[in-house]
C-alpha cells in the first residue's frame, strides 16, 4: 500500500494545566490519501478540532501530544520545523468561525496576501491579482471590492468565501477544513460546501474536513472516521459506513438524520 | 465564590500581614519610643542598636518607622473607604436609575476627574492648614469617580440579568434591589480595585506629606519622615532611605493584593 | 464623527466652566488675605482698602465670579500675588522645561514598557513573564520621592556621574522653542546639548521608571487578549513566522485601545511631574505652582489648574480621535 498523504498513529493529546491533565484524545489513527476527501465526524467533546490543531501544530499552551504525525510519509511536525513543509503553502486551513477569524482591523486583501508575499515572495500587485483570481474562483462577485473592504463589512458567506479562499491560495496538497460551515446560515452552507469540493477535486487537493453533520459527510466526503470520546470507533469509505454503520454510536449518528430530507431511504437505511 | 491561592496572593499576604501587624502592635516591637529624644546619638548610621539609623535629634528610626506604620496605613484605609463607598452608591444609584439622571451624574463624575486632583488636594491643604484628615477627606472625595465608573459598569450589565428584572417587576425598590442582588455581584471587581486602590491612596498620601501638607510633626507617617529628611539626605542616606522603602513595599504588597485577587477571581483566568 | 466632536466640545466647554467655579471657590475659603500678601505687613488700614476695591474684593462672590470669567475670555488669568506678573506669561515660560521633561519620559516609558509587556504576553507562565509582572507591579508602588533621592544618591552623590538638580549648568542657547535639546542644535552649541541631556537624565529615568510598570502591565493584558483571537489562528495556519504574527496582527490590535490610556497616562506624569520637579529643582510649571501654593498665591493655583484641565480634556479628546482613526470599526460607525 502506497504512503498515504496524511498518516495519523496512535496520536494521543492531554489537555488541560499541570495539575489537571486529561487525555481528551486517546490514541487514533487515521489516512488521508492524496486528492482524497475524509471526513472526521464526533459531537463536541469527542476531540475532532484537537486533532485538526495537533496536526497544525496550533495545540493551546500546555497541551501535550504522543504519537506520530506523517505528511508525504515524514515526520510532519519535524518538517514544518526545518521548513520542508510549511503551513499556508503546502497545508492549508479554513476555521469554523468567519465572524472571527480575520482580522478586524486589516483590509481582506491585506491579509490574504500576507502569506502569499511571504511564502512566494511576490509583488502586492501580483500576490492581490492571485488573491483576485481565487476569491471569483469561490464565485464571489465583486472580488476587487472584498479585497479592498474591511471583514465587519461583509456577510458571514463572503467572510467564509474569502477564508475558502485563504486556504486554497498557495495550492496546498492538504486542506484541514474545521467545521467551516457550523456557523452561516443553511442556504449558504451548501454554497460554501460545492465551492470546497467542486476546487478539491480540480486542484486535487486533499482534505481533512471535520464536522458533527452526517448529512455533510454524505455529499462531500470519500472516507469518513467516526470519533467518540476520543477514540475512532469506525472508518471506512462513506457511502459504506452510512448505508451499513456497524458500531452503535454511528447508528445514532445515522439515526438523527432528518427523514423528511429523504436522507435515510437514499442511503438505504430503514 | 472560590478563591484559589497564587504566588502573588500568598507574597502580599505575608507583607502585608506582617505591616498590619507592625502597626498594630507597634508599641510591643518597637525597641525604642518613638519620641525619645537622645542628643548623645545624632544622625548616626544604620547598626546594631539601631537597625535604620537616628534622626537630627537622636530619635531611632526604626521605632519611628514602626510607630509611623498605623497612621500611613489608617489613611490609606480611609481614602479607599470613602472613595469606595461613595463611589459604588453613586455610581449604582446612577445605573440602576438611567435616563437623564444617568447622564447628569456621569458627567458630573467626569468632571470630577478631569480637575486637576493633585493641585486642588495641594490648594486646599495650604488653605486649610495641613492634616491628615483633611488630605484623607480631599484625597477620598476625589477617588470616588474611579469607582462610580467601575460601579456603573457593573451595574448597567447586572440590572438586566433575569433575577434583577425579577425583582423589580414584582416592585422591589431601588435600594433593596441594589442592596440584595447588585452590590453583592459588583464586589469581587471593586474588591480588586480597592486593593489597587489602596496602593495609589498609600503613594499619594505619602507624597502630600513628602511636600509638607498632610502629616505633622512628630507624626511619625512615612512621607513626612522622608520629608524631615531632605536636608540631610545626601548625607545621611539613611534617613530618606527606610521610611521611603516602607511605603515602596507596603504600597507593592497592596499591588500583589490586587493582582493576586484578580487571577484568582477572574473567571477568564481560572486554571482549568 | 461630527455629532462625536460637538458632544466632546461640549463636555470641554462644561468641565471648564465647572474647574473655574471650584478654583474660585477654594480660593475664596482661603483664611490668608490676598490684600495684605500684596501690600506687604506694614501697609496701612486704608491702602489695605484701596488694595481691596481694586482687587474687587469688597464686592459680592458672584460679582467677582463673573469678574473673573470675563477676564478669563480675554485671556487674562490675573497676575500672581507675589511677582506682580501675568499669570499666563509665568506660565507658558515654564511650559517648555515641563513639556520637555514629559515628552522625554513619555517616550522613554512606551520604549521600554510595549516591548516588555509583548515579550511578558508572548511568554505567557515563563520565568520572563513572572520577571515582567513582579518588575512592574514593583515600579507601579514605588514613590516618586523614595526613588528620585536614591538615583540621585547613586549618579550625583556617589559616583558623579550625572548633575542632581537644574536644567542648565552653562549658558544656555538662544530660545526658539524653549526646548533645551532643540535650541542647543538650532545653535549649534554641542557642549550645551549634551549638558541638556546631562541634566535631563535623572529626571527623565525616574519619571520612565515609574511610568513602565503600568505601560508594560497594559500591554500585556492586551496583548494576551488579543493572542487569543481567531484570526491570530488563521495567521499562524498560514503559516506566517511568529514574529510577523506578533508585529503585524497582534501588536497593531493590541495598541489600538492603549491609545485611550495615553491620555491617562501623560495626565499621570502631569500631576507626577510636580514632585519630580521640586525634588530636581526643575524649573517647570510644577515647581512654579507648588511654591505659590506655599506662598498662598491663590490666583496661580487656579490659572495653573484651569489650564491642567484643559490640557487633560484636550489630551483626551486627541487621543479619543486618534482611535477613531486607527479602528475602522469605530471610524465606519462613528
Amino acid at each position: 500500500m502506497s504512503a498515504a498523504l496524511l498518516q495519523i498513529e496512535d496520536l494521543r493529546v492531554r489537555v488541560g494545566q499541570s495539575r489537571r491533565q486529561f487525555e481528551a484524545v486517546r490514541g487514533i489513527t487515521l489516512r488521508v490519501e492524496t486528492g482524497e476527501i475524509a471526513g472526521l465526524i464526533g459531537e463536541s467533546g469527542s476531540g475532532k478540532s484537537l486533532t485538526a490543531a495537533a496536526v497544525l501544530g496550533l495545540l493551546p499552551q500546555g497541551a501535550g501530544l504522543t504519537g506520530r504525525i506523517l505528511f508525504e510519509g515524514a515526520d510532519l511536525h519535524a518538517s514544518l520545523r526545518s521548513g520542508t513543509v510549511r503551513l499556508g503553502r503546502d497545508i492549508g486551513f479554513v476555521p469554523q468561525e468567519p465572524m472571527s477569524a480575520l482580522n478586524p482591523t486589516l483590509r481582506v486583501g491585506h491579509q490574504l496576501t500576507m502569506p502569499l508575499r511571504y511564502h512566494e515572495r511576490l509583488s502586492r500587485r501580483d500576490a492581490m491579482a492571485r488573491a483576485c483570481a481565487m476569491l471569483e474562483r469561490m464565485q464571489v462577485a465583486d472580488a476587487r471590492r472584498v479585497l479592498a473592504a474591511y471583514p465587519f463589512e461583509l456577510s458571514g458567506g463572503l467572510r467564509q468565501r474569502a477564508l475558502l479562499a485563504n486556504a486554497f491560495l498557495m495550492k496546498p496538497k492538504l486542506i484541514i477544513a474545521d467545521e467551516p460551515t457550523t456557523a452561516l446560515d443553511v442556504t449558504v452552507q451548501s454554497e460554501v460546501l460545492t465551492l470546497l469540493k467542486n476546487n478539491a477535486r480540480e486542484l486535487n487537493t486533499a482534505v481533512l474536513f471535520i464536522t458533527h453533520n452526517m448529512g455533510v459527510v454524505w455529499h462531500l466526503c470519500d472516507t469518513v472516521n467516526v470519533m467518540q470520546a476520543g477514540v475512532i470507533v469506525e472508518h471506512g469509505r462513506s457511502r459504506d459506513v452510512l448505508s451499513n454503520p456497524q458500531n452503535a454510536y454511528t447508528q445514532t449518528l445515522r439515526a438523527s438524520l432528518p427523514e423528511q430530507a429523504g436522507y435515510r431511504q437514499r442511503i438505504g437505511a430503514a | 465564590m472560590t478563591l484559589r491561592l497564587n504566588a502573588s496572593l500568598v507574597a502580599a499576604l505575608l507583607i502585608l500581614g506582617s505591616i498590619v501587624f507592625v502597626a498594630l502592635f507597634a508599641g510591643v516591637v518597637a525597641p525604642y519610643s518613638p519620641n525619645a529624644i537622645d542628643a548623645a546619638h545624632i544622625l548616626e548610621p544604620p547598626s546594631w542598636h539601631h537597625p535604620a539609623g537616628t534622626d537630627e535629634v537622636g530619635r531611632d528610626l526604626f521605632s519611628r518607622i514602626l510607630f509611623g506604620a498605623r497612621p500611613s496605613l489608617l489613611v490609606a484605609f480611609s481614602i479607599v473607604a470613602l472613595a469606595s463607598t461613595g463611589g459604588v452608591i453613586v455610581g449604582c444609584a446612577s445605573g440602576l436609575a438611567g435616563g437623564l439622571i444617568d447622564t447628569i451624574v456621569m458627567r458630573l463624575v467626569e468632571l470630577v476627574m478631569a480637575l486637576p486632583g493633585l493641585v486642588i488636594a495641594l490648594a486646599l491643604a495650604a488653605a486649610l492648614g495641613p492634616s491628615l484628615v483633611n488630605l484623607a477627606i480631599v484625597l477620598g472625595l476625589l477617588g470616588i469617580p474611579f469607582y462610580a465608573r467601575v460601579a456603573r459598569a457593573e451595574t448597567l450589565s447586572l440590572r438586566e440579568r433575569a433575577y434583577v428584572r425579577g425583582a423589580r417587576t414584582m416592585g422591589a425598590g431601588t435600594l433593596f434591589v441594589m442592596r440584595r442582588h447588585i452590590v453583592p455581584n459588583l464586589l469581587p471587581t471593586v474588591i480588586i480595585f480597592m486593593s489597587l486602590g489602596l496602593s495609589g491612596a498609600l503613594l499619594g498620601a505619602s507624597a502630600l506629606s513628602f511636600i509638607g501638607l498632610g502629616a505633622q510633626p512628630p507624626l511619625a507617617e512615612w512621607g513626612a519622615l522622608v520629608n524631615a529628611s531632605r536636608t540631610y539626605m545626601l548625607d545621611q542616606w539613611w534617613y530618606a532611605a527606610f521610611p521611603g522603602a516602607a511605603v515602596a513595599v507596603t504600597s507593592f504588597g497592596f499591588t500583589l493584593l490586587g493582582d493576586g485577587l484578580r487571577d484568582a477571581l477572574d473567571p477568564k483566568n481560572v486554571k482549568a | 464623527m461630527a455629532t462625536f466632536l460637538l458632544r466632546r466640545l461640549t463636555f470641554l466647554v462644561f468641565v471648564l466652566f465647572g474647574v473655574t467655579v471650584v478654583t474660585f471657590a477654594i480660593s475664596h475659603i482661603v483664611p490668608g488675605d490676598p490684600a495684605r500678601l500684596l501690600a506687604g505687613p506694614r501697609a496701612s488700614a486704608s491702602q489695605l482698602r484701596e488694595i481691596r476695591s481694586e482687587l474687587g474684593l469688597d464686592q459680592p462672590l458672584t460679582t467677582q465670579y463673573l469678574r473673573y470669567m470675563k477676564q478669563l475670555a480675554h485671556g487674562d488669568l490675573g497676575n500672581s500675588l507675589v511677582t506682580g506678573r501675568p499669570i499666563l506669561t509665568e506660565l507658558a515660560d515654564r511650559l517648555p522645561a515641563t513639556l520637555e521633561l514629559m515628552f522625554c519620559a513619555l517616550i522613554c516609558s512606551l520604549a521600554v514598557g510595549i516591548p516588555l509587556g509583548v515579550l511578558a504576553a508572548t511568554r505567557k507562565k515563563s520565568w520572563v513573564d513572572h520577571l515582567v509582572r513582579a518588575g512592574s507591579a514593583a515600579s507601579v508602588s514605588v514613590p516618586a520621592f523614595w526613588l528620585a533621592p536614591l538615583l540621585i544618591l547613586l549618579f550625583y552623590s556617589r559616583l558623579g556621574w550625572l548633575p542632581g538638580s537644574g536644567r542648565l549648568d552653562v549658558d544656555p542657547p538662544a530660545a526658539f522653542t524653549g526646548f533645551l535639546l532643540v535650541d542647543t542644535l538650532l545653535a549649534g552649541d554641542g557642549r550645551a546639548f549634551l549638558d541638556a541631556v546631562s541634566h535631563l537624565a535623572l529626571p527623565v529615568l525616574t519619571l520612565a521608571l515609574l511610568d513602565a510598570g503600568a505601560v508594560a502591565r497594559l500591554v500585556r493584558g492586551q496583548m494576551i487578549d488579543v493572542l487569543g483571537e481567531d484570526y491570530i489562528r488563521t495567521a499562524r495556519a498560514s503559516g506566517l513566522p511568529p514574529r510577523m504574527v506578533i508585529v503585524r496582527h497582534a501588536l497593531r490590535n493590541a495598541l489600538i485601545p492603549l491609545v485611550t490610556v495615553l491620555g491617562l497616562s501623560i495626565a499621570q506624569m502631569l500631576y507626577g511631574s510636580v514632585i519630580i520637579e521640586s525634588l530636581f529643582a526643575w524649573p517647570g510649571t510644577g515647581n512654579y505652582v507648588v511654591t505659590a501654593i506655599f506662598n498662598l498665591d491663590f490666583p496661580v493655583v487656579m490659572g495653573f489648574a484651569l489650564l491642567a484641565s484643559i490640557a487633560y480634556v484636550g489630551v483626551n479628546l486627541i487621543v479619543d480621535l486618534l482611535y477613531m482613526t486607527l479602528d475602522p470599526r469605530i471610524r465606519e460607525a462613528g
